[in-house]
């Protein structure tokens, strides 16, 4: 692209403005205000629970918009509302608020007002492209009643070449074939099928000529549901982007099914960290790698391993500890580079009391306490949320707040445990301090609980470090050679263990695995599995 | 950005849009960066293109210019130089100590006759070369010398340090991560031209600015090295002035490394992984120690958000 192409871009972005913070700070803060000082000075009737399910979406919104972080993170009106539930929130408002119907009038027309004077600026900007580009057809992520009124009005005031079909993201298949499409809004709100196209921009008129729909396919996942999904071919997605579609939507079902098929068979168990859904989702090429003991484990393609030898004829690969007097030497190896004999060394991956003795030679003991303490007060208060109202309310209720994993209400009572730091998403913390009218210590909190991960980490290095060094130093090579397993502990550090597993077999095949479940062994892998895929 | 720059469009030179001078003034305003502490800058705008190699630009630049005068800075005293000093002229001189300014800028002190001495504090447009002729110090008045700059080209132009020393050194002085197949074509492919005088016109690729490392045609140095999301970015022990992480994938990528280093962070709102990579920022943005808002080389133009912050200390 010239300078003079991505010249021209920006000035198309300048014309849409659907780039620019569409929120009017000044007008957003107001409604804030008046939303408070509502809730503070006439109340509303029913439960404090049923007052921040009726407003969690304004609450969401506002919020959100408020409290971005960088101003790159501030979201658009409507990327994070859906307008639909918005609206449902308001109208429960008044009704709410009957008590003091003026004041709950005033607020719902400052958020009216707000809403309006946004969408009148997309608005102008949507008819000036469709005018412009002589599109006919437009899709918009949500309805969005106020945005298309003020778009058909602003419209009807020029000269068009025809009616405009505005349709919804669940009427995507009804676009006219071989007309272009105006897309509004993130890709991410649409199919895949769109969104994987290269160059499929959100800012700007991405021009689909549509096709045809290929015949429906069904695909049996793991738990012998069937998955029916739908190919949408475009003429004018490039190649490169069809094929990212078909391979995404073909996975869909087949990789659960190899993993969970085969462990299913095997009766293995598959020990998980975090359950936070995101990571779950998460999946990755992996090899699967069995070893002595019946034991298996899954690499992700591309990573690498701790390994040992005993014979030592290798000299390549990063050394990671050796020791001159017994010639033993530990080294990282890419996983395509490991092969049958060698030995895998893989740490459990509980050792808290371990970590705790590294942690308190680290920080002190008077520090580690002084920090466990404040991290001991948001978790017994969300703990004690749970127990009044329930894992799922919670978690319901985090939703509302922005918090994206807690889809999974396990991810609620992970986070009250003590043996997680964190929610691995900054506004899944966020909602947590708001459910727990914390947010004054939302960043103090935060770092807190990072410090302490950061140090848990830093321990856990320090011990797999301490660990290795006593494998080249003390490892019994004759049990090693008979049981093709053996485990290293600590002196002095209580239940810090490493284990080496023989590798027994590594087959080529190739799974597609959530990521979370790599790198953790498994135990009850049987030959006869193994060759039986 | 006092360099006046112009692109051609639709066959006319054109002067650069407000965009692009804004994102080489950003370059201009790392390269400047002094201090112990370390920059983040990032930025977001519609299409990556050119947001990161512009800005690379404006780094070097300035940075070039920096490196070079803290470095004649560190001679022993008694070296006889010449300082260029824009508008002024060109000078012997001799060395005779040097330190820190505000904000750790390195300053040096010069004597230019028996009576003139001057504490010289780093600033674009201030050069400094070896003098292959002794300084006199019993002379009434400074020596003015007439030096004719040996390149007279686009690099030449651009670069605020001696363009000699920049042309015959190699550092890694930035290293991007992202496409670099589009990165390459952005250097090699978009011709640039600056009008010092009224009837002098030297055109230039931003190739010749920033020299990546192996890119045939630029000559033996380099200054940059290129590195793809599948590549390896060199070596542990080195460490590169400035980083520009070329898009979200990059950032997720190779955020925890670097820490010794100046980061740049672009970002393609057209692109689906935006917000994870405003999300990943805002999680490097909790571990600040100050923000720098209002520090911005220029308010940022329609289409482009800019977020600058620093991080204590670097790891080396």
């Amino acid at each position: 692209m010239t300078l003079a192409a991505t010249d021209a871009l920006y000035q198309a972005c300048q014309g849409l403005e659907l780039h620019m913070h569409r929120v009017r700070y000044d007008a957003l803060e107001d409604f804030w205000r008046k939303l408070r000082a509502l809730r503070r000075d006439v109340g509303v009737e029913g439960t404090e629970s049923d007052w921040r399910a009726l407003l969690a979406p304004l609450y969401r919104w506002a919020w959100m918009a408020l409290h971005a972080v960088t101003p790159l993170s501030h979201p658009a009106l409507d990327g994070i509302a859906n307008p639909e539930s918005m609206q449902r929130a308001v109208r429960g408002l008044q009704q709410a608020c009957r008590r003091d119907a003026p004041r709950a009038a005033e607020l719902v027309n400052a958020y009216e007002g707000l809403r309006g004077e946004s969408y009148s600026r997309i608005a102008r900007s949507v008819a000036s492209v469709l005018a412009q580009h002589k599109i006919r057809q437009i899709v918009v992520p949500f309805d969005l009643p106020d945005l298309l009124h003020d778009t058909e009005i602003i419209l009807s005031g020029r000269e068009l070449h025809g009616r405009i079909r505005i349709l919804r993201r669940r009427d995507l298949l009804e676009a006219e074939i071989g007309e272009p499409l105006m897309v509004l809004g993130s890709l991410s709100l649409f199919p895949a099928q769109l969104s994987a196209a290269p160059r499929a921009n959100p800012l700007h008129v991405v021009s689909y000529r549509w096709f045809r729909e290929s015949a429906s396919k069904i695909t049996i996942n793991g738990q012998g549901k069937a998955t029916d999904y739908r190919i949408i071919e475009a003429e004018e997605i490039p190649e490169q982007g069809v094929e990212i579609a078909r391979v995404q939507t073909e996975l869909i079902g087949l990789e659960r099914m190899d993993l969970d098929g085969l462990l299913s068979r095997i009766g293995g168990r598959v020990e998980s960290d975090e359950q936070e859904e995101s990571t779950i989702e998460r999946k990755v090429a992996a090899r699967l790698f069995r070893l002595a003991g019946n034991a298996g484990i899954l690499f992700e393609e591309g990573f690498e391993a701790r390994v040992f030898e005993l014979d030592g004829q290798r000299n390549d690969g990063v050394e990671l500890a050796n020791d001159s007097e017994t010639g033993f030497r530990v080294m990282r190896l890419p996983i395509e580079e490991i092969v049958p004999g060698m030995f895998l060394i893989e740490r459990g991956r509980s050792s808290g009391p371990a970590l705790d003795t590294i942690i308190e030679q680290l920080l002190g003991e008077a520090h580690r306490n002084k920090l466990e303490q404040t991290q001991s007060d948001w978790k017994s208060g969300l703990r004690r949320q749970i127990t009044l109202h329930g894992r799922d309310f919670i978690a319901q209720t985090l939703r509302g707040w922005g918090c994206s994993h807690a889809q999974n209400p396990q991810n609620v009572t992970n986070w009250a445990s003590d043996h997680n730091f964190l929610p691995s998403d900054s506004a899944c913390f966020r909602a947590i301090m708001i459910l727990l009218k914390q947010t004054d210590h939302t960043t103090s909190y935060w770092e807190n609980g990072k410090a302490l991960q950061v140090l848990s980490r830093a321990a856990g290095n320090a011990i797999t470090e301490l660990l290795l060094q006593e494998i080249v130093r003390a490892l019994d090579r004759t049990a090693l050679e008979r049981d093709g397993i053996s485990e290293v502990t600590l002196a002095g550090v209580p239940d810090a263990s490493i284990t080496l597993f023989r590798v027994e077999d590594c087959p080529q095949t190739q799974f597609s695995v959530p990521r979370n479940r790599t790198r953790a062994v498994f135990h009850g892998l049987s030959r006869h599995a193994l060759t039986g895929m | 950005m006092d360099l006046k720059l112009e692109h051609l469009q639709d066959g006319v030179w054109q002067p650069l849009p407000d965009w692009a001078s804004f994102l080489w003034s950003v370059g201009e305003l790392i390269g400047g960066w002094s201090q112990a502490d370390r920059l983040v800058v990032a930025v977001s705008a519609p299409t990556r293109s050119f947001a990161a190699t512009l800005a690379a630009a404006g780094f070097l630049a300035v940075r070039s210019g920096l490196d070079q005068f803290r470095e004649a800075s560190q001679v022993p005293v008694g070296k006889d130089v010449i300082v260029d000093i824009e508008g002024k002229g060109f000078y012997r001189a001799r060395v005779l100590g040097s330190g820190s300014g505000e904000r750790g800028y390195p300053c040096i002190k010069l004597q230019l006759s028996a009576s003139d001495k001057w504490w010289l504090r780093h600033r674009p447009g201030v050069r400094l070369y070896p003098s292959k002729k002794a300084f006199n110090p019993e002379r009434k008045q400074p020596e003015r010398i007439s030096k004719v700059p040996g390149i007279n080209d686009f690099c030449r132009a651009v670069i605020q340090g001696d363009a000699d020393t920049y042309l015959q050194s190699s550092r890694p002085d930035c290293l991007m991560l992202g496409p670099v197949g589009a990165i390459n074509s952005e250097l090699t492919e978009q011709e640039l031209r600056t009008t010092p005088q009224a009837d002098v016109a030297i055109k230039g690729l931003l190739a010749d600015v920033l020299r990546p490392q192996g890119m045939a045609g630029v000559g033996g140095s380099w200054h940059v090295r290129l590195v793809g999301l599948a590549g390896r970015p060199g070596a542990d022990n080195e460490v590169p002035s400035l980083v520009v992480f070329d898009g979200t994938s990059a950032f997720r990528k190779w955020r925890t490394s670097f820490a010794g280093s100046d980061w740049l962070i672009v970002l393609d709102r057209s692109r689906s992984d935006f917000a994870d990579g405003a999300a990943l920022l805002a999680e490097e943005y909790r571990e600040r120690k100050s923000e720098r808002s209002t520090e911005a080389p220029m308010p940022p133009p329609v289409g482009i958000e800019y977020l600058v912050f620093t991080r204590i200390g670097r790891a080396r």
